[in-house]
């Protein structure tokens, strides 16, 4: 497995992957931070507003609390989670796709190690490309924070930092589940476009489509309840009760393509 | 159908200087391995037999179950029936056999945006093998100014190559290579045949899998032939072409044919008149002794034609191509037979 790790990560050296994969997350990080303070407004403003408050959910109040550092960054999680998805996904199913599954199988005759090995190197990956999103988030975050005269004095406090941590932690979770799952996918349909469209299809429209004709649905559908791990919990459904569920769906997801993994042919 | 089969391959012996205890243990051995997708059975009951040390050809026309068959012993898909054994050891246990094997299976696969180091570097590092061999390899196939270029540069030739370096990282004792001239032009060809040969130099056995029968009889000492899946011949390639080796003489009067003829059935040879000739169909037995033996025979045949005052103004041996006995074995019909002529002597 270590083996398969270190090959992992080499061939994660390759420019499309750095460059794609840390440009598109600092990218989402610095986007929803950006506007977060940007359209982050008084309290007083966000009360008579018809929708209740801004698009993403903020106040001027509101960033200036121990959480508000890492506002941004929480927000983009979510975001982050289903590029998470799509990189986990296509990393597997471009290995069916070039035929590459063949020299790694040959190379790694024990496929379980080989898949744990790789997925635990992805995880390592974006697990470093995380934060360095959340540290771009919130040194944009201090920027902003001036030109929005919101008090920094509560984000380094214990509480502020324990956010920042608490924050970072549940990114990786988020990024963890939907990797899994994503990984999973990839293993049981072999085909880039096929994967993606249904991976993207539920996570994205249909979840949500089908959460209007059912209030549960954010309780159970793997990718709302993801992410709710993202944001820490929501007013639907509990952080903790959030959390398990989403472990649940990973391991049932992993446990499904391992056994998947190791004994289908390789006829590619 | 017909089947021809051996079951001791002396000459390869003689040819490698094996020891018979060798030949006890085939580096490749399957009994009965049968894969079937379905109603479909792509490899049917396959009874086949590498010797070490030779380099193997295995050919058969597409879809013959050729590739499946190399799936099935580098642990890439799992046999419906029977059993095999890689070096000794359990085709349903690729792990342990697996790190001696270097394989090149169909097209090579590599990462397009790596370079070709960084691509053996990845299956170095997987396969457990040492880095230093990485620029070893690249030399060993010509590719050791082009290995810090990305792969997706590279001709189809050297990604061929390339692929073949990839097999050798683990220094292996079995190198597997799937139709290694695939898609390659002339040039390519040649190289790659000349490539093919001096690796097998270094020892190890070479399975090479091919529908190109010029190229696996100009490279191959040892065949296996299947269609349909099924076992057709394995054997020395020798073994297989010298079924159709023909002795042609020729008079300087015609009228002494027949008593030519009549010399040489005596002896105990199938002669034939045909085209003011004698057609003498030689034996696997003699076509297979070497030229000793066959000059033994001309020479024979010589002093015997003078002893009877005729006087011989052709000697020649046609062999037959490795294309024609094949076609002779999966009984395809072909219009027009391709030979090989090696005229040997002219009095």
């Amino acid at each position: 497995m270590i083996r398969s790790f270190k090959a992992e990560l080499l061939k994660l050296r390759r420019p499309a992957v750095v460059y794609g994969a840390t440009g598109a997350m600092l990218g989402f990080a610095l986007l929803a931070t950006v506007l977060t303070f940007a359209t982050a407004t008084s309290a007083a403003t966000a009360a008579a507003s018809p929708v209740g408050g801004t698009a993403l959910g903020s106040t001027l109040g509101q960033l200036g609390q121990p959480g508000g550092l890492t506002r941004g960054f929480t927000i983009a999680a979510g975001f982050i989670g289903l590029l998470v998805f799509v990189l986990f996904t296509t990393n597997m199913t471009s290995e069916y796709g070039l035929g590459t599954i063949r020299v790694l199988l040959t190379r790694q005759p024990r496929r379980a190690r080989l898949l744990a090995g790789k997925l635990l190197a992805l995880l390592g990956f974006v697990a470093a490309l995380l934060f360095a999103a959340e540290l771009l988030s919130a040194a944009a975050a201090i920027a902003l924070a001036h030109y929005r005269d919101v008090s920094t004095a509560d984000w380094f406090t214990a509480d502020g930092l324990r956010h920042l941590a608490g924050d970072y932690a549940n990114a990786v979770l988020t990024a963890t589940v939907f990797g899994t799952v994503g990984i999973s996918l990839g293993v049981f349909c072999r085909s880039t476009p096929i994967a993606l469209g249904i991976g993207l299809a539920w996570l994205g429209p249909l979840e949500h489509i089908l959460q209007l004709s059912w209030s549960e649905a954010a309780r159970w559908f793997p990718g709302l309840v993801f992410d709710a791990v993202a944001s820490g919990g929501t007013t639907i459904t509990t952080y903790q009760r959030a959390l398990v569920t989403a472990l649940t769906y990973a391991a049932l997801a992993l446990t499904a393509a391992a056994v998947s993994f190791t004994r289908r042919d390789v006829s590619i | 159908m017909t089947f021809l089969t051996t079951s001791e391959p002396a000459d390869i012996d003689q040819k490698k200087g094996a020891a018979g205890a060798n030949m006890s243990a085939p580096v490749v051995e399957t009994r009965g391995l049968t894969k079937r997708y379905g109603s479909r059975t792509v490899v049917d009951a396959l009874d086949m037999r590498i010797p070490p040390g030779v380099v193997a050809g295995f050919i058969g026309p597409n879809g013959a179950g050729k590739t499946t068959t190399l799936r099935m012993l580098l642990g890439l898909v799992r046999p419906s029936a029977g059993d095999g054994r890689v070096f000794s050891l359990p085709l349903h246990s690729p792990a342990s056999y697996l790190p001696r094997v270097g394989a090149l299976i169909e097209s090579p696969a590599f990462y397009p945006g790596l370079s070709g180091q960084r691509n053996l570097a990845v299956q170095a590092t997987l396969g457990g093998h040492p880095l230093a061999r990485i620029p070893v390899v690249l030399e060993r196939v010509g590719l050791a100014d082009r290995g810090g270029d990305r792969y997706r540069t590279y001709s189809l030739g050297m990604k061929q190559r390339l692929g073949i370096a990839g097999a050798l990282l683990g220094e292996p004792t079995l190198l597997i290579l799937d139709e290694p001239t695939n898609g390659l032009d002339p040039a390519g060809i040649r190289d790659m045949r000349a490539l093919v040969r001096s690796l097998a130099q270094d020892g190890p056995t070479v399975l090479i899998s091919s529908h190109l029968l010029a190229e696996v009889q100009q490279v191959c000492d040892w065949l296996v032939v299947i269609e349909h899946g099924r076992l057709v011949f394995q054997g020395p390639t020798a073994r297989l072409l010298a079924g159709g080796d023909e002795l042609t003489l020729r008079c300087e009067h015609l009228a002494d044919l027949p008593r030519l003829q009549g010399l040489l059935t005596g002896r105990g040879l199938v002669a034939t008149l045909a085209d003011d000739r004698v057609h003498v169909e030689l034996t696997e037995a003699i076509a297979t002794s070497g030229a000793s033996g066959i000059n033994g025979l001309l020479g024979e045949i010589n002093r015997a034609a003078m002893a009877e005052q005729v006087t011989l103004v052709e000697l020649t041996i046609t062999r037959a191509s490795l294309e024609e006995r094949y076609l002779t074995l999966t009984k395809e019909p072909t219009e027009e037979p391709t030979w090989d002529s090696t005229e040997v002597g002219v009095r």
